[in-house]
């Protein structure tokens, strides 16, 4: 039986009285891929900050590996990328390798050792090697996101949780970057929950899409989406059939 | 000490007799107290002020200044031992600083304005009640490093060693909550608890460095050195070592020039502060990576 990894239910998020999301249920398995979709400000970076912790719901639940994300141990079995405009100080004086490094200080609060490999690894996989050393503030937007998933991943999560990650990418290193994760999820059952806009790009990979957009509209596989008439309605039919032809 | 004189009084030249002068003003027990108390200080305060930059939190030494001046003014009032009323005093006001922060919908530098600006009111109040402002509270005001007690020494040699055993501990929490909060609490940091204990620490040191520098002068200790290091700073780490060799240079540099030509000591370090920042500055203009580009 596939093991819960977030399951919300009656979920609602409020600030100031103001609903963000409400009524939100769902259950997202291990070795879903779950591509997070909706509009600007339909609530998506906000529920993925609720699914670790980092925002209490005002209603409701949420849990991420049967506990309350804000109480829960186990945070190196979380890859988490935010948001990139949220959290991003150029001029700050940190090396790639440093801000790499980040990656795995869930895993030696959890007292498990590291000899520097997983860095290595990472360096390789997404060609960092002649920017090690450079400042953060130094690299261009592409390269800055690439050391940031990098920093995702070092510490071989079982949950990625992924903030619209492929924004500054360039067109070849983002096909690579989904392929990367299509691996990390067919051949080590790792659940990847991926925000974005590109709901056809998305689509090819994700094994189910969660439309929102203050609420879950949609939640199922691309091709229920596609033949969904509740979204033809929503979108227009256009529309569906134009992001639903890309795939 | 009598040997190393002795040697150096036989090297017949200009810079033999220039060590000589260096190692006589060793002889004064106030340069010694002085000297160990600053170092120490001006290390801590480097290290805690290099956070606080990056963090956009570079006022808060000046704010807590300001509450230090009021809780002085307390002490004096109430005939107490300064250090003993403001640290508490100053501690609370810290939190005050982080409270409005995270409650009130106030952004850091407002905050820091607000309790500046009661800090200051209540020390002029009670000055004023105490008829006037006296030598003591002046000598808060401007600091005099040159009239540190062995009590003092001893206070500030315990806690700057404290305050930088707890940074290093927490040296890899505290880069992560400065670079990335968000990813920190992700990471299962207890970012709000780490972010208390800074506020204590920035609140400690701020009390501590009043002795050094002055009231009036504390915040230059804090944004100084860690301003000049990350002209060239090739790193975090590497940003805090250099932050906190350029303090301690400037302070021992700062005591030996103020006591050489007969000049204020807190102003003096500050000076020589803001002289390595120039250079700094000047050195990544001309010598920088971007410099080449």
């Amino acid at each position: 039986m596939p093991i819960s990894i977030v399951e919300a239910r009656d979920l609602t998020i409020a600030f100031d009285h103001r609903q963000v999301l409400s009524g939100v249920n769902f259950t997202i398995l291990q070795g879903d891929y779950i591509g997070l979709v909706g509009p600007n400000g339909s609530g998506k970076s906000t529920l993925i900050k609720c699914m670790l912790g980092l925002i209490n719901p005002s209603q409701g639940s949420i849990s991420l590996f049967d506990e309350a994300p804000s109480a829960m141990k186990q945070r190196e079995k979380i890859g988490y990328l935010p948001q990139r405009m949220d959290f991003f100080n150029p001029r700050f004086p940190t090396t790639v390798t440093e801000v790499l490094s980040q990656g795995m200080i869930a895993n030696r609060r959890a007292g498990k050792k590291s000899d520097g490999q997983e860095i290595d690894k990472m360096i390789e996989l997404f060609d960092l090697k002649e920017l090690r050393n450079r400042l953060i503030g130094e690299l261009s937007g592409g390269q800055q996101q690439r050391v940031f998933i990098a920093r995702a991943l070092v510490n071989a999560p079982d949950v990625l949780i992924l903030d619209e990650p492929t924004s500054a990418l360039d067109p070849e290193v983002r096909e690579s970057f989904f392929e990367l994760l299509h691996e990390l999820n067919k051949k080590k059952n790792v659940t990847i929950i991926l925000v974005t806009h590109d709901i056809g790009g998305v689509g090819q990979y994700a094994s189910k899409l969660m439309y929102l957009d203050k609420r879950v509209v949609f939640f199922g596989g691309f091709d229920e989406f596609c033949q969904s008439e509740n979204m033809a309605s929503f979108f227009g039919s256009a529309s569906q059939h134009i992001i639903c032809h890309k795939h | 000490m009598a040997l190393l004189r002795s040697t150096l009084s036989v090297i017949n030249t200009d810079a033999g007799r220039s060590l000589l002068d260096i190692v006589e003003f060793l002889d004064y027990g106030f340069i010694r107290r002085a000297l160990i108390a600053g170092s120490l200080i001006s290390v801590l305060c480097a290290v805690l002020g290099v956070i606080l930059v990056l963090r956009r939190l570079s006022m808060i030494g000046d704010g807590l200044s300001h509450v230090t001046f009021g809780s002085v003014a307390l002490a004096m009032v109430l005939n107490f031992y300064p250090l003993a009323i403001s640290v508490p005093i100053v501690a609370v006001s810290s939190f005050g600083i982080l409270k409005m922060i995270e409650k009130a919908r106030v952004f850091g530098d407002a905050a820091i304005a607000v309790v500046s600006s009661i800090g200051i009111a209540v020390g002029i109040l009670l000055s004023s009640i105490a008829g006037g402002f006296n030598v003591d509270l002046f000598s808060y005001l401007f600091g005099n490093i040159l009239s540190i007690s062995t009590i003092e020494v001893a206070v500030s040699v315990v806690i700057s060693l404290s305050v930088l055993a707890a940074i290093y501990l927490f040296f890899d929490e505290i880069f992560s909550i400065t670079f990335d909060e968000d990813f920190a609490r992700a990471s299962g940091i207890p970012v709000d608890r780490i972010n208390a204990v800074l506020m204590l620490l920035t609140a400690v040191t701020v009390v501590l460095t009043m002795k050094v520098v002055g009231i009036m002068l504390t915040s230059a200790l804090l944004v100084l050195p860690a301003v000049t290091a990350f002209q060239n700073a090739r790193g975090f780490r590497n940003a805090i070592i250099m932050a906190a060799v350029s303090s301690l240079f400037s302070l021992v540099s700062g005591v030996f020039i103020s006591f050489a030509l007969n000049l204020p000591a807190g102003a003096t370090i500050v000076m020589v502060n803001v002289f390595l920042f120039g250079g700094s500055f000047l050195f990544r203009h001309f010598f920088g990576a971007h410099a080449a580009e």
